[in-house]
């Protein structure tokens, strides 16, 4: 696939991604939000604590692999 | 293939490490008093020297005199965010929990809303995530360019005021900018080793940034781009796919966590809104605003190292120019443009200018010139950033820079009218500014004349004043405020509240005075109106 058409398919592929909810978003409920009920706090917190552990292991997952490649280079250099 | 961080692919320049090196040709020859300074100029010690002076630096540049203004409309709403998410009572009515924005950084402030008013645990916060930015920048210019490139464009994101006046207040962007810098120092590690791992690790790092603030969503289009210009990055694809995935999951939480606590259906009313919202500004501001405020000779150095040196391209400024210029487009052609919006670009356009002060100094063949030229021209680059910087800090109300300033007076009148005013008594104002530092600093509600009365055209946490006659006549609001912070956005609806209080014969029960338009005047003024 040349360079301009995978630009192409993943600009493509990220609006579908980006408009998708606001297709899926109702106008009308803008009007009555306001009164929604308030969320359930430690639902949320609790949901976002797992996505930052979640990047920390996959950093952690890279980094550690790097620091194996290291050793391992510095191994054969000897 | 093993791979070494200390040895980067593709074209490079001489760098200091290389030239720490002694060399045979060195030790024969006695070092004149210039080589003597040639080789402390390179020496690892001032380049570690000069990012202890950026740390330093750029940390009283954020930390100093955080309290000095109260709470502006936006940082408002974070912190009240922050301490509804931890039941705060003084917050709980006031402000929902779920509004515009993810909530990772309101979370991770909440606890230190637990109890009264505070207003500046957020911005340490925020200054922390600035002065972090600031290691980063480092780290992604010494990967780049080598250490002295890493340590002068920490000195440059240091005093920029872009960078200053947004690390210093309650807002999403400086935090969402340190992890979009982590990701970006991520794939600079992916493209010096070729460990796919790390575009993993910053497809992550960039759906953490989205769960800061859902702007940073569009540098994954920046990745996209600078993979299929370097396209040797593309394989293996399956890291491809998982960074794409971490990235987009990450970024789904938002959404999905938002159901799942209850509020979807307000999640969706904000996201329409801000789709559906009308143009704020031209098409000129980003170009007029953000130089100015990055500063225009430091943009201007980064321009002309890319043309200078453009035989010398390779990956490296791909990969600058990519985070540079794709933020940038979608900004401009967005029709609503925030002066923080393209704060994500600032630690790309620093290391771009500090690798060209960095050629200079490292040019060879050496000369005196051309490394008293290259210090010269930082030491210009750090003066032109660090004077208005410092004035953010001692004179914020009378600083030039776009975003500074806050809204003096606004802090006293909301506690004002905590201490005065029933706690039940509904407060009207000019506009949404006023209305959410009132409610904030007094927890009393308050709504703005200016709110629009159609659903599709306001912030769904605002409530109009559909007929503000009678709202006043019928006693729904007996406490009216002017301030000239909003009258000078909208005189229309400043004439409007005076003519309500007019009409209904209100008196003046408090003022507050501070510097405004370059003179000191009256900047808050709360009426009373009579049952």
């Amino acid at each position: 696939m040349s360079r301009s058409r995978r630009v192409l398919v993943g600009l493509t592929a990220l609006l579908v991604v980006v408009a998708g909810p606001v297709l899926l978003a109702d106008p009308a409920q803008a009007a009555g939000s306001s009164t929604a009920r308030e969320p359930q706090r430690a639902v949320l917190v609790a949901i976002y604590a797992v996505a930052v552990l979640l990047v920390a292991a996959v950093v952690a997952w890279a980094a550690h692999s790097q620091w194996g490649r290291r050793a391992q280079g510095q191994e054969e250099e000897r | 293939m093993t791979a070494d961080l200390t040895s980067p692919s593709g074209p490079e320049l001489v760098g200091p490490d290389t030239l720490d090196t002694p060399t045979a040709d060195r030790l024969e020859v006695v070092p004149s008093p210039l080589d003597l300074l040639r080789a402390r100029v390179t020496g690892r010690a001032v380049d570690l020297g000069v990012l202890a002076v950026a740390l330093v630096v750029g940390g009283w540049l954020r930390l100093a005199d955080l309290g000095g203004v109260g709470v502006n409309s936006d940082e408002a709403v974070y912190a009240g965010q922050a301490a509804s998410l931890v039941g705060n009572e003084h917050f709980v009515g006031n402000f929902p929990v779920v509004r515009a924005h993810p909530l990772l950084f309101q979370i991770l402030i909440s606890p230190w809303y637990a109890d009264g008013v505070p207003d500046t645990p957020g911005r340490y916060a925020s200054a922390l995530f600035g002065i972090g930015t600031i290691a980063l920048v480092f780290v992604l210019g010494h990967l780049l360019y080598g250490r002295r490139a890493g340590a002068i464009a920490a000195l440059l994101i240091a005093v920029m005021p872009y960078a200053v006046v947004l690390s210093r207040q309650v807002l999403l962007d400086g935090p969402m900018t340190f992890f979009t810098t982590a990701a970006l120092v991520c794939l600079a590690l992916l493209a010096r080793t070729e460990n796919g791992r790390w575009l993993v690790a910053a497809g992550a790092l960039l759906g953490l940034a989205t769960l800061t603030k859902e702007t940073a969503l569009i540098l994954v289009m920046a990745v996209f781009v600078f993979l299929s210009l370097v396209p040797r990055f593309w394989r293996p694809k399956r890291y491809v796919a998982l960074a794409a995935a971490a990235a987009l999951g990450l970024a789904a939480t938002y959404p999905i966590a938002t159901a799942l606590a209850g509020g979807g259906s307000r999640g969706q009313s904000y996201l329409v809104w801000q789709l559906s919202r009308r143009p704020n500004h031209d098409f000129l501001f980003y170009l007029t605003e953000i130089p100015v405020a990055i500063g225009v000779l430091t943009v201007a150095t980064a321009v002309a190292g890319l043309v200078l040196l453009r035989r010398r391209s390779s990956w490296r400024e791909t990969l600058l120019l990519a985070w540079i210029v794709v933020p940038f487009v979608f900004f401009e052609i967005w029709p609503v443009k925030g002066f923080p919006y393209l704060l994500v670009l600032a630690p790309a356009v620093a290391v771009l200018a500090a690798r060209a002060c960095a050629a200079l100094i490292d040019l060879t063949p050496r000369r005196a010139w051309t490394v008293v030229g290259g210090v010269g021209l930082t030491a210009a680059l750090v003066l032109a950033g660090v004077v208005p910087s410092s004035q953010l800090v001692t004179d914020p109300v009378a600083s030039p820079t776009a975003g500074s300033g806050g809204s003096p007076g606004g802090r006293e009148a909301g506690s004002w009218i905590d201490a005065n005013v029933p706690a039940s008594a509904k407060v009207m104002t000019i506009g949404p500014t006023m209305a959410n530092i009132v409610r904030y600093y007094s927890g009393n509600p308050s709504d703005a004349l200016s709110v629009s009365p159609n659903p599709l055209h306001r912030n769904p946490s605002y409530q109009p004043i559909v007929n503000p006659d009678h709202a006043v006549r019928a006693g729904t609001y007996r406490y009216l405020v002017w301030d000239a912070y909003s009258a000078a956005r909208s005189p229309s609806f400043s004439s409007r509240l005076l003519a309500l209080v007019r009409k209904y014969g209100g008196r003046v029960v408090h003022t507050e005075s501070a510097v405004f338009d370059g003179a000191t005047r009256e900047v808050v003024v709360i009426y009373e109106v009579p049952r």
